[in-house]
């Protein structure tokens, strides 16, 4: 036996001790990569364009006939499917949908829940200061506004046409706060990098104004000097 | 020769190449033939004879995450299905920062989608469903120990990434092989654009709406376990939570403060009602100028349309919830205090990301079993 079939027979043995052994330490298989996607199935939480339209149509006529349109700004801002318990445990194929409208008046968040399959308006909340998402016309107005301030076109320079803008809506629980109940928007702005860090801008849209704000401190906290 | 020891060496090339961590992975279970889109079958241990299983339904949306639609547990083969939960999800992510502003509200302020899952998210041992989400059966390590004797547990995992602008959140649900189920809020990415150096939190709002054995006959009790520095006697005590009607509790870290939830009507074979026990996984309380961060945990009795935490303080209006359909509610938080690791500028750039933050809470079985499970 030459020196070199050794080598083979040894690390032929070598190979299937060496593969052995994960194998038998996991008594299981090996590697579920993963790619083995599933097969493309409808989402039942995505809501269809027709559903949508349908839930807007009712839940927009059930907030006229409440008398909650009132006047200003009056946005769709979400439309989604919820589940109902006793339905579900009926068995029956309800599809329930839940449109949020954002009305800037009083800071007014409309909640509706449609019955699609009864075509009937469920339920309608009202509720005061409560989170709502940005209509898309709302950050199409944000971003508007921020790049007609010549403080936002001086601050972003060159890259004023190449940054991707994306919203932040900002709340306050201080009734204090100047901007206590009033549609903000921080807007950041993305380029193929990262985000920029400056200019830090807010859209009150609202009032229809834009604020530059200075960078925050630096340094987070401050160690105490050690004695002595 | 040479050929003889390189085909020898081949597989083992081949499974460094397909995956370059050591392979280990816990087997899924065959999915049922006609099973439900959304629906994960997992049996423990995974590589068989099954001696407990999780069915676990799940569902994803824009401005809502991964969340779980339902939950059934087998105790042994021979039982049926039993459910357990009816809807697991983060009701928001309350992001405040320290100087009092920005305030907020991670899924019911915006639009926010979930991230397309990749290769590299699945690891060597993961599955992609649906394009976002991924499907995981880990090993847990040792489960229970008995001398040389020693048992490693599994878990089924579920998760997918929020693309929260500038954040990713990681929301993943654990159900493992002794009936625990680990809810998780995992923070990541880059901090906030001009403010990357503000602390701030991440407070994970959870609403676990839990149908032990079904949806009705559930009660809500607050466990406790206080220790003495004047009396080498400890105690441990029970309360109905809010005194049987809908309401709000503290966490006490003095006293071990639990939820537990159990069902009046269906015991096990020690005559004793089957529960589960809400354990938090925390790092300290939070306490907000928002009403519904004023305490840890809220029991509602279940409404169809109540799914907001920011109004629970409006949800709880004194229904009752002993022996009803009840919901659990519970905020679980992260304080991001940044630090060197989480980045720096780069030509007005920020570079790097923060690492992974991890709060949630379990739901840990109590007298579901007759006796220690997956034990000879």
């Amino acid at each position: 036996m030459t020196g070199a079939s050794r080598f083979g027979r040894l690390a032929a043995v070598a190979g299937s001790l060496i593969l052995a052994v994960p194998l038998t330490a996991c008594a299981i298989h090996t590697s579920q990569r993963g790619s083995g996607r599933v097969e493309a199935r409808p989402n039942p939480f995505e809501v269809t364009p027709a559903e949508a339209a349908a839930a807007a149509e009712l839940a927009e006529k059930a907030i006229v006939d409440r008398e909650l349109r009132g006047a200003g700004p009056f946005y769709l801002v979400a439309t989604e499917v919820v589940r109902d318990k006793a339905a579900e445990e009926e068995g029956g194929g309800q599809r329930a949908i839940l449109t949020t409208h954002y009305r800037y008046q009083g800071d007014l968040t409309i909640r509706t829940r449609v019955d699609l399959r009864r075509s009937e308006v469920v339920a309608v909340d009202a509720l005061v200061g409560v989170p709502a998402p940005l209509a898309q016309e709302e950050l199409d107005r944000a971003r508007d506004l921020a790049f007609a301030d010549p403080a936002v076109r001086r601050a972003l320079g060159e890259q004023l046409g190449a940054v991707r803008v994306e919203p932040l809506v900002v709340r306050t629980a201080d009734e204090e706060d100047p901007f206590y109940g009033r549609r903000l928007v921080r807007l950041l702005f993305k380029t193929a990098t990262g985000y920029l860090r400056q200019p830090i801008v807010l859209v009150d849209l609202s009032g229809e104004k834009v604020i530059v704000e200075a960078p925050p401190a630096t340094r987070p906290v401050d160690y105490p000097e050690p004695e002595g | 020769m040479r050929t003889t020891a390189l085909l020898a060496l081949l597989p083992l090339t081949l499974a460094a190449s397909a995956c370059t961590t050591v392979v280990c992975c816990s087997e899924s279970t065959p999915q049922p033939a006609g099973g439900s889109a959304f629906e994960v079958v997992q049996e423990f241990p995974s590589g068989g004879p099954a001696e407990t299983a999780w069915r676990v339904r799940y569902g994803h949306a824009t401005a809502k995450g991964l969340f779980i639609t339902g939950a059934w547990f087998k105790r042994s083969p021979a039982d049926p299905w039993m459910r357990v939960l009816y809807d697991v999800r983060l009701a928001d992510i309350f992001v405040p920062y320290h100087p009092g502003s920005p305030r907020y509200y991670d899924l019911t302020g915006f639009s926010f989608p979930l991230v397309p899952a990749t290769e590299a998210d699945a690891g060597c041992c993961g599955k992609i469903l649906d394009g976002f989400v991924i499907k995981e059966v880990r090993d847990r390590g040792v489960l229970w120990k008995d001398d040389t004797a020693v048992r490693r547990g599994e878990e089924l995992v579920l998760w997918a990434t929020l693309d929260s602008a500038n954040y990713n959140y990681i929301m993943q649900y654990g159900f493992r092989d002794d009936g625990t189920i680990a809810l998780r809020l995992g923070a990541t990415a880059a901090n906030l654009p001009g403010m990357e150096q503000t602390a701030h939190m991440h407070n994970g709002l959870w609403r676990i709406d839990m149908d032990l054995a079904g949806a009705a006959h559930d009660t809500a009790l607050v466990a406790s376990h206080v220790e003495s520095t004047g009396s080498p006697v400890a105690s441990d005590g029970f309360l109905l939570f809010g005194n049987g009607v809908e309401g709000a509790e503290d966490w006490n870290d003095l006293a071990f403060t639990e939820i537990r939830v159990y069902d009046t009507q269906r015991q096990n074979a020690q005559g004793r009602n089957i529960a589960y026990d809400l354990r938090p996984v925390r790092m300290g309380t939070p306490r907000h100028q928002e009403s519904f961060a004023h305490h840890d945990f809220w029991v509602t009795r279940y409404r169809a349309g109540e799914d907001l935490y920011a109004q629970l303080p409006s949800y709880a209006n004194g229904e009752t919830i002993s022996d009803r359909d009840i919901v659990l509610w519970h905020i679980s938080p992260l304080h991001h205090l940044p630090r060197s690791e989480d980045g720096r500028e780069v030509s007005g750039v920020w570079q790097g990301v923060a690492l992974t933050m991890w709060g949630g809470l379990d739901l840990r079985p109590r007298d579901l079993f007759d006796e220690t499970p997956l034990h000879p």
